[in-house]
């Protein structure tokens, strides 16, 4: 069933608003891009046209978070998409692309690949580095971290190994190690540095410290990562109405709207009931186009909003068995233990346990 | 840390210039608005008629079409309502439904007056035909093709969710028959029903509408098989973003905004921090420190065989023996240090790795067994050569366009000169001191050397086969 219970209706008036595209008019780099892209569209043997093309809309999709851009990105890239083979330029396209939708193997066949013929290219072995440590391979991951200072990206291998480092049972070496990196480092890689400071600060149970960390982080970009991030930590910290202040107008972003609807549960919020409505129709949406790539944010929906914890444990497993970070052992425990089923989270524990992991917000579930 | 960052490789970069950086979508932040769909519902009715309403999103209509005329960002009804035709006429060909083969005409609904419904992701047209198959009355459908194609060369990852429903001239209400999702993994529906017999539908299971697949393409895998290019939703904003691996002109920006004395500081920090993280370096500096306390025998000491290691009397015969070689040294990595930062030459990294890793184990076994033929400066200005390539890729990181890099080059290379000289410092008087000794013979040079030349073995294989293995250092 079509998750939409909207009936047609005929606008009256020629003035009316139905569709926002965008919140601002188009700009001119839109304009540009639209001229490149029928250049693209008129010369389909043009690598580098097609890979122009696809990095800007790569870009946007990051910005806006919205998944069309990548399908812009991957039908730039059409001529060569099936190819076992495709240029460089291409691969890494492919690639990124591949692992934006969560299919990791084929991302790391690509990524792997470019590496041994290009070891050169420090963003294939930083989006390798990424994938492997998303996914629980950290042996592998720290190659491609090393790898980085010798295709001349060494401050993003220091703090890709660092990172890790603080995944590993050296939480406390790590936390030094970034904090002296970020003051060294090249200004624009700080949001990113103190980034991953931010979130060991909150494994380390440093919530002030996490704080003001994402605070500077978001004081200088508009990261939806981040934002999603600090609204997590201000739920722990029960500061739910901060977190409505925070997200209020980023509706759209489903990841934002979940913690904005777990801040209106908190508080009693009258919105409640309307932002639930919205991500059960959303995640249908999903679910009816056959995507599962939102695992992670539907258990937690299911388990927090819902209040479905059996389902929640089932979406929370199928999800661990793909991604490995905190976040993921996190919903994964949290379900486990509402089901009474503790035990049915053993498979984080052993990871944890396995690398090391500290996570002073999961001890109440270990 | 492998030490030597590559040389300086331009080709390539273009694309690197703006970097994106990983794009973790773990971090879930999640589909942001939704992929493109398209919601199509096909109701079969009897003599062959399929009444088709189709939905598709004015955000992807946009995309092709620029129907944000004032391109203010909002489309208002003027601009869709305008447009209609030209939509009707865009999407129309991207569905073909045939009978047993024989192509069914699509016609337009001329009462229907255009109108939006809202779906999650926002506002969709909605276009409505009538779609006669070649029945004739009281045929009964036999097997009917849907072939998918909008936005198919646009957006690969759009996707056309079909719904079937059956409704018989005796019906009250149609019957949910299917869903199908369409699109560039899967453009083709072959479905194969009985019932619907024109007139009276028969009572029972007859007409509920058997669906068999038959279809050219998995059938089964509907939702839930994967395919490389399944579309899914959209990451998370990364994390290691737009943490972008500078490009030339941000930091070359950022290089005005200091001055030059700090600048210069900055790359002199960047040298000495170079030569401390570069293991391979160090070690080839201490496989000659290690000796330049010693000299090889030669006809004035007839009581030892050629070419032994024999201590120096004068301290400053060993320092003169050190300056020589680090002077030597220097030179030649500041030469090819610069022919490849101003793009002169550019040899392939590989190789230069490779070399390295074979100037370390050359040096080391000298130590072991007189292999050097020439003096050893001569042979220390020769790696040097190559170790200034290897230096290259360590000052890529320092962005610079060309005309900036006269004071970064001259700082870093201060950097290595007094990282090495740090290194000297450290190493040279307690070398000294021991060099008469059988301690420092037996138990210091051999089996240093010998550890050195094992390391400097497995970092060559590793660069020469391209190669990876996880537990060698360096």
């Amino acid at each position: 069933m079509p998750a939409q219970a909207a009936q047609p209706r005929v606008p009256v008036q020629d003035s009316e608003v139905v569709e926002v595209l965008r919140e601002r008019p188009l700009s001119e780099q839109e304009k540009a891009w639209r001229a490149l892209r029928a250049q693209a569209r008129a010369h389909p043997a043009d690598v580098k046209l097609a890979t122009q093309v696809a990095w800007q809309a790569l870009r946007w999709a990051r910005q806006d978070g919205d998944p069309r851009w990548l399908g812009q990105a991957q039908a730039a890239l059409a001529p060569w998409w099936s190819q076992p083979d495709p240029p460089d330029d291409v691969r890494l396209l492919r690639a990124t692309i591949l692992q934006s939708t969560h299919d990791f193997d084929a991302a790391l066949r690509d990524l792997r690949a470019l590496v041994q013929a290009r070891p050169d290219l420090a963003q294939a072995w930083l989006t390798l580095a990424s994938v492997l440590q998303v996914t629980g391979q950290y042996d592998e991951a720290q190659r491609a971290c090393s790898a980085l200072q010798a295709a001349g990206a060494p401050w993003h291998a220091q703090a890709c190994a660092l990172e890790l480092r603080s995944l590993r049972g050296e939480a406390d070496v790590a936390q030094r190690g970034l904090a002296v990196l970020v003051v060294r480092a090249p200004r624009e890689l700080s949001g990113y540095i103190n980034l991953i400071r931010a979130e060991l600060a909150q494994r380390q149970g440093q919530p002030d410290q996490a704080a003001a960390l994402y605070q500077s982080v978001l004081a200088s970009e508009d990261d939806v990562y981040a934002q999603g991030a600090y609204a997590d930590l201000l739920l722990d910290q029960g500061r739910a109405a901060a977190v409505v202040t925070l997200l209020k107008g980023h509706e759209r972003n489903d990841a934002l709207l979940l913690r904005l609807a777990q801040a209106y549960a908190a508080t009693g919020d009258a919105e409640l009931g309307r932002s639930v409505q919205a991500l059960r129709a959303r995640f249908a949406a999903a679910h009816e186009r056959g995507d599962s790539v939102h695992r992670r944010e539907e258990a937690r929906f299911t388990l927090h909003l819902l209040k479905r914890p059996a389902e929640a444990l089932k979406l929370a497993q199928l999800n661990w068995q793909v991604q490995k970070e905190p976040a993921d052992a996190r919903i994964l425990l949290e379900a486990a233990q509402a089901a009474g089923q503790p035990e049915a989270a053993d498979a984080a524990r052993a990871f944890m346990r396995r690398w090391g992991w500290a996570d002073k917000r999961l001890e109440a579930w270990l | 840390m492998t030490s030597f960052a590559k040389s300086w490789f331009k080709h390539g970069r273009t694309v690197m210039q703006a970097m994106l950086c990983a794009l973790v979508c773990s971090a879930s932040t999640a589909w942001a608005h939704k992929p493109s769909d398209s919601y199509l519902s096909l109701t079969a009715r009897d003599g062959g008629l399929v009444e088709l309403s189709w939905h598709v999103a004015l955000r992807d209509l946009d995309g092709e079409l620029y129907l944000d005329a004032n391109e203010d960002g909002r489309l208002t009804w003027g601009e869709v309502r305008t447009r209609w035709a030209d939509m009707r006429a865009y999407v129309r060909p991207h569905l073909r439904l045939t009978h047993a083969g024989v192509a069914c005409d699509m016609v337009a609904h001329s009462d229907q007056p255009p109108a939006v419904i809202e779906h999650t992701d926002g506002q969709y047209a909605v276009f409505n035909w009538a779609v006669q198959c070649p029945l004739s009355a009281g045929q009964p459908w036999a097997d009917v093709n849907v072939d998918y194609s909008l936005f198919a060369l646009t957006d690969p990852t759009h996707r056309g969710i079909v719904r079937w429903r059956m409704q018989g001239a005796g019906m009250a209400t149609a019957r949910e028959l299917s869903s199908v999702v369409l699109g560039v993994t899967r453009p083709q529906h072959h479905l194969r029903w009985t019932g619907l017999q024109g007139g009276a539908p028969s009572p029972g299971p007859a007409d509920a509408a058997l669906l068999v697949a038959a279809s050219s393409r998995a059938d089964a895998a509907q939702a839930g098989g994967r395919s490389p290019a399944r579309p899914q939703a959209a990451p998370p904003a990364a994390r290691p973003t737009d943490a972008a691996i500078e490009s030339a002109t941000e930091s070359s920006a950022e290089s005005s905004t200091e001055s030059h004395g700090a600048l210069l500081l900055r790359y002199v920090h960047d040298g000495i921090e170079h030569i401390a993280a570069g293991m391979d370096h160090i070690l080839f500096l201490v496989s000659l420190l290690l000796v330049s306390v010693w000299r090889r025998a030669d006809a004035r000491d007839p009581a030892v065989g050629p070419h032994a290691w024999l201590p120096r009397e004068q301290w400053r015969s060993a320092l003169g023996e050190v300056l020589r070689l680090v002077t030597a040294f220097t030179l030649a990595h500041s030469l090819t240090l610069a022919l490849a930062a101003f793009g002169v030459v550019s040899p392939p990294s590989r190789w230069v790795e490779s070399l390295i890793a074979l100037s370390v184990l050359v040096a080391a076994l000298d130590n072991l067994w007189p292999l050097l033929r020439a003096p050893r400066w001569i042979v220390v200005f020769g790696f040097g050569l190559v170790h200034g390539f290897g230096f290259a890729g360590a000052m890529q990181d320092l962005g610079l366009s060309r005309q900036d890099l006269a004071w970064p080059l001259l700082g870093f290379n201060l950097g290595v000169e007094l990282g090495q000289l740090m290194l000297v410092a450290a190493v040279l008087p307690l070398a000294f001191i021991l060099r008469r000794t059988a301690l420092y013979r037996q138990a210091v040079v051999l089996p240093g050397s010998l550890a050195i030349a094992v390391l400097a073995l497995l970092w060559l294989y590793q660069r020469v086969a391209d190669v990876s293995l996880g537990w060698v250092p360096g």
